[in-house]
């Protein structure tokens, strides 16, 4: 047997008789090259245990209420572009992104000519703040957001999906006048050409040119 | 605060965890996000402990701090319930949890909080002045002297 085993089998008789020890102290069992290992067949453990009364989250709880806490940030966004985003939101936050951050990363990724950058911004913006119509949003937008947030492309198309069937668009916009902005930069105002900027098209029909734009 | 969410949540939460399964995936086969996206929802609060544990044995593995492994596990909430709307080829809930929070913790693009205080190695630039009756130098300023 060997230290692996050894310090898994440990760990598994603790979890068993509910004298569980944090998980760093059977990581510290090993060599450094095998914890990789020993973290693989433990993460296994974890996903495959049935519940026990040590695990129960009490409404109190601080992880309980983090996890709610993000979840209501989540579906009180429910509107016509679903519950996509609040999702938005909560994930750019999660990893301390700038709005303006995203759009860069955007422009880049779809092609975005420099001129329909602010453009860009202001659509980001709409879809932030629930203005916008989840199904008129491209699957090359969803795709690449997906990809900024170390999501699937299927979920951020389902998140577009829920709720907010009936919810007219217009209905909806009001509510960019009352919610906190995550991000430290102020809305974009919009931009309006006179005359036809052919980046702008490229903009809109990412935004709302449907799934196949 | 949501309260309509949080009164679904306290009902669904007198149902067992089979009712709540059954009752899930008859929505997402009927293709109704609108039904499912409480379901999902429950179903993310029940797994929540997977999901933490998993975050901390892959987040403390991968030295990453509390502060961050706490933003981990709200990340996986949301990725596991967005991922609950849509997708029901998965064979155990926990193992689906333990996977995304594995993708989270291992996500390069993930930005970690910074482990030293940015301020905490600034030096002050205060001085003392002894003798305030002294005249300014190139070196002091009027302030430094204070004013009568």
């Amino acid at each position: 047997m060997d230290a692996v085993e050894r310090a898994f089998l440990a760990a598994l008789e603790d979890l068993n008789s509910g004298r569980a020890k944090p998980v760093e102290r059977y990581l510290e069992l090993v060599e450094r090259s095998e914890r990789d290992e020993l973290a693989d067949m433990l993460a296994a453990v974890f996903a495959s245990r049935p519940p026990t009364a040590d695990d129960t989250l009490t409404l109190d709880s601080p992880s309980y209420r983090r996890a709610l806490a993000a979840l209501d940030e989540v579906t009180e966004s429910a509107g016509p572009a679903g519950v996509l985003p609040g999702a938005l939101v909560e994930l750019r936050a999660s990893r301390g992104l700038t709005p303006d951050a995203v759009t860069a990363e955007l422009a880049e990724r779809l092609d975005v000519p420099s001129s329909g950058r602010r453009r860009l911004d202001w659509q980001y913006f709409r879809l932030e703040t629930g203005q916008l119509a989840g199904r008129g949003l491209s699957r090359r937008l969803l795709a690449a957001l997906a990809e900024i947030f170390g999501a699937l492309a299927e979920d951020f198309l389902a998140a577009s999906e829920v709720g907010g069937r009936d919810k007219p668009v217009a209905a909806a916009a009001g509510r960019a006048f009352t919610r906190p902005t995550a991000g430290p930069s102020a809305p974009p105002g919009p931009h309006k050409p006179e005359q036809p900027d052919p980046a702008v098209a490229i903009v809109d029909r990412l935004f709302a040119g449907g799934r196949d734009a | 605060m949501n309260r309509r969410h949080h009164v679904l949540d306290a009902k669904l939460s007198a149902l067992d965890d089979a009712h709540i399964g059954a009752l899930w995936r008859q929505a997402i086969a009927n293709h109704d996000a609108d039904d499912a996206e409480p379901l999902a929802r429950q179903l993310v609060l029940r797994t929540l402990p997977t999901l933490e544990g998993a975050c901390r044995l892959r987040g403390s593995r991968a030295g990453m701090s509390d502060a961050d492994i706490a933003v981990a596990v709200r990340e996986a909430s949301v990725k596991l319930m967005l991922r609950l709307l849509h997708h029901d080829h998965w064979r155990s809930l926990g193992g689906l949890a333990a996977e995304i929070a594995s993708e989270v913790i291992h996500d390069p693009r993930r930005r970690r909080r910074p482990e030293v205080n940015p301020f905490a190695g600034a030096q002050s630039s205060l001085r003392l002045v002894h003798d305030a009756s002294r005249p300014p130098t190139s070196q002091t300023k009027e302030n430094d002297h204070g004013r009568s």
